[in-house]
């Protein structure tokens, strides 16, 4: 019994004593820290200016950060702004061009059945077809399978009585343009040829030795293979000469 | 007074502790003052919770003693016989694991740890199986005693 009772009294008498430090302790603590100046002040003047430095370029870079933020913020404003003019701009350009596109292939179709196929063809080659629809393509593709064909046809004829009269100008510009329009009819060939010997007549002899060589070289059984070789031979001697 | 000693020297270690963790010899001090203030409370209980145990034990062997004499004879056993039956061992479990429960608690309320909650909550549980243990060691004490002195 006395045993417990003597524990029991040891260890009220600790509590009571580690309550008392305790409180106590804290009084003291607070009381220290409030009533010595000295004390605080020196740790806090050692600690002062660096705090004080350290809020001052905190301050700077705060205003640093919000000033390249406004900068940044009304930047993004004139990208923005610039971006949709560009945007306006791109769509009224690209706008004006379909329509510019769709007027043409009107005229080419007013053209196409009015028989005219070369201006109807000069109106088709002129046509960006990425720009059309669905339906402009198609029409574009029904107009030029037949247009080309018929141009260049009509072109060659044109050409080739043009040259006959010694036109060459308008003899070399026909049959370039017959030419360029059909490359797999029966009178290619004969639209190179002619037009190698118009070039060869205008004068423009290296035009004409390389539109002879290209009839050589594209359609190897030419019924003009001599016509062209005696053009080469006539175009070196006047070279050598 | 040893026990005393003991939890005294234990709150230093935890103090010592704790400066090496915070660097903060006001939370090192607090740390000291709680973990020696929750041990004293653990070995101010420790005493109580061994007698309400004893008891209970002793009473139960009483009335079943009654029970086998069919209430004829009333068996009455020296409960101070058995007072300082594993005393120390209680009470030094108890203040241990209060003073750490303590310790727990400033650093939960400082810094916020939800771990410590759970470490909190696992002292707590230690102490429960812990008193499971305690009273079965006891009651078989008492019994083997108690067979002896026949």
């Amino acid at each position: 019994m006395v045993k417990r009772e003597e524990h029991i009294r040891r260890y009220s008498i600790a509590l009571v004593i580690t309550f008392v430090v305790s409180v106590g302790g804290y009084f003291i603590y607070r009381s220290l820290y409030d009533r010595i100046p000295a004390y605080s002040n020196k740790v806090s003047n050692e600690e002062q200016t660096k705090i004080e430095d350290l809020i001052r370029e905190n301050n700077n870079l705060m205003d640093e950060n919000n000033n390249l933020k406004e900068q940044l913020a009304e930047k993004e404003k004139q990208f923005q702004q610039e971006l949709e003019r560009l945007s306006n701009d791109e769509m009224n350009k690209q706008k004006e061009q379909i329509a510019e596109h769709m007027d043409k292939l009107m005229e080419a179709q007013k053209h196409f059945y009015a028989r005219q196929y070369v201006q109807c063809a000069e109106y088709l080659e002129t046509i960006d077809t990425s720009l059309l629809g669905d339906k402009g393509k198609n029409l574009y593709d029904q107009l030029a399978s037949t247009a080309f064909a018929k141009a260049a046809q009509e072109l060659y004829y044109a050409g080739n009585n043009e040259f006959n009269k010694g036109n060459y100008q308008n003899a070399i510009h026909k049959l370039k343009k017959s030419y360029d329009y059909q490359k797999t009819q029966y009178f290619s060939d004969d639209s190179l040829y002619f037009l190698a010997y118009a070039y060869y007549k205008n004068g423009e002899y290296e035009k004409a030795k390389e539109t002879a060589l290209k009839l050589l070289q594209d359609y190897p059984d030419t019924t003009y293979k001599k016509g062209a070789n005696i053009l080469l031979s006539k175009i070196d001697n006047n070279n050598q000469q | 007074m040893m026990l005393l000693i003991v939890l005294f020297l234990s709150a230093l270690l935890v103090a010592g502790v704790s400066w090496i963790i915070t660097k903060s010899l006001v939370i090192a001090g607090t740390a000291m003052v709680f973990s020696f203030g929750f041990g004293c409370i653990g070995g101010l209980i420790a005493p109580y919770v061994q007698s309400w145990l004893r008891n209970k034990i002793i009473d139960g062997i009483e009335l079943t003693l009654l029970s086998v004499a069919d209430g004829r004879k009333k068996y009455k056993i020296n409960k101070q016989r058995y007072e300082d039956l594993h005393f120390e061992q209680n009470v030094i479990v108890f203040q241990s694991v209060l003073a750490l429960i303590g310790v727990c608690m400033l650093f939960v309320t400082i810094y916020k740890y939800l771990v410590l909650y759970f470490v909190i909550l696992g002292f707590f549980i230690f102490l429960l199986l812990y008193l499971v243990y305690y009273y079965k060691m006891i009651k078989n004490d008492i019994y083997n005693d108690l067979i002896n002195r026949l």
